[in-house]
């Protein structure tokens, strides 16, 4: 289980002894195949390590139905950081076969505070961490597809700043959040300015 | 900058704790119009606004946009405290602005005395991240719908679901919902 622990990758800024004590605060979990884990919408305050089986992740397709969007397999993980920002999950999450899984939630990080404060802090690090990372790369996707279709697209664009959303598409408008490189709302804006 | 300045934007604080973070932090004024970052510069270190008012630009074509204003409570910069980033966008003082600068050790430190007020420091830095990932992620499936959709003269339509799918696409599916705001720094409650 150790083995697990250490080859996922979003602890691996912890040190081996690190991911052995974080074991100590898991629960073991099974599913038989087929078994609904976590729904979309509900609410989720856990991670999931799968060490054995795989996880099928399914979302209800643009034209309707449930699609496979991905498979969660040994050593990855699942909902790392609504065990420290509980938040509804984002998609439904069902054992593909007979799968053990360690779970880590928001009760054990609380025990964890507790009880090994350090390792609580190295923890949430981890996640921090690993959302950073995550970040880089969304951004430098998007700085590339952007140098790929921008030339190319601008007119299309430009009508696109009227496009349409049925539910608003950035839910927390507020002018207080770091937005981060936001290459596309200042596209907009640009596109904006100059129509 | 002294404890009890500090207590009021962060109630709740022991002066102990407040005691902890300024020895873990260092203090940085910054005039009207000076820059605390710039785009594409190595970065160590997150701010947390503790007076006045920061603008997070970013520089398209030679031309600036203001992406966010922040103000007191905010955290701005905190990818910093990750090794090996880059500065994602450049900030500058709006007005005469203090901050407490966070550089990666020293916060290393702090956070491991495992005070509730670290806890909450980290908390707020980790949901500051995920809701830039979030928007990032939006950003990104808005592109991508553009990009495979052929040219027309119809406006572009994409609800949430067809986004959701776009992002799965990219690998980007397990980010958590957003009622994850939870609660912030209450020095932003108080201004609205």
């Amino acid at each position: 289980m150790r083995s697990v622990i250490r080859a996922v990758k979003v602890f691996e800024s912890l040190s081996d002894a690190e991911c052995a004590e974080l074991v100590r605060f898991m629960r073991i979990r099974q599913y038989e195949a087929g078994t609904t884990i976590f729904e979309c919408g509900k609410p989720g305050d856990s991670m999931l390590v799968i060490a054995e089986g795989a996880l099928s992740v399914v979302m209800l397709g643009p034209r309707r139905g449930n699609i496979e969007v991905a498979r969660v397999g040994v050593a990855e993980v699942v909902g790392e950081m609504s065990c420290i920002v509980p938040a509804p999950r984002c998609a439904t999450m069902l054992a593909a076969t007979r799968t053990t899984a360690y779970e880590f939630g928001r009760k054990e990080l609380a025990t964890m505070r507790q009880q090994a404060p350090e390792m609580a802090s190295a923890v949430v690090s981890a996640v921090i961490r690993s959302v950073a990372l995550r970040l880089r790369r969304v951004d430098e996707r998007i700085e590339r597809e952007l140098a790929g279709h921008l030339a190319a697209r601008l007119p299309e664009m430009r009508q696109a700043v009227g496009f349409s959303a049925r539910k608003p598409l950035r839910r927390n408008p507020s002018a207080s959040e770091p937005t981060g490189p936001d290459a596309w709302t200042a596209l907009l804006t640009r596109l904006r300015g100059n129509a | 900058m002294k404890a009890a300045e500090l207590a009021a934007l962060l109630p709740g604080s022991s002066s102990g704790e407040l005691e902890q973070l300024l020895a873990a932090t260092r203090t940085r004024r910054f005039a009207a119009g000076t820059w605390l970052c710039r785009d594409g510069a190595p970065a160590s270190s997150c701010f947390f606004i503790a007076s006045g008012a920061v603008e997070v630009i970013k520089f398209i074509d030679g031309e600036e946009h203001v992406l966010a204003t922040l103000r007191p409570g905010s955290l701005v910069g905190q990818t910093g405290l990750v090794e090996n980033s880059l500065r994602s966008a450049s900030v500058r003082a709006k007005s005469d602005t203090t901050t407490l600068e966070i550089r990666r050790k020293p916060f290393q430190r702090f956070v491991q005395q495992g005070s509730p007020l670290a806890m909450h420091f980290q908390e707020q830095i980790a949901i500051a991240g995920i809701r830039q990932l979030r928007t990032a992620a939006d950003q990104l499936g808005l592109v991508l719908a553009h990009a495979v959709r052929p040219s027309g003269k119809r406006p572009v339509t994409v609800d949430r679901v067809a986004l959701a799918f776009i992002q799965a696409g990219t690998g980007e599916w397990d980010l958590p919902l957003d009622r994850s705001a939870g609660a912030p720094f209450s020095a932003k409650k108080r201004q609205s």
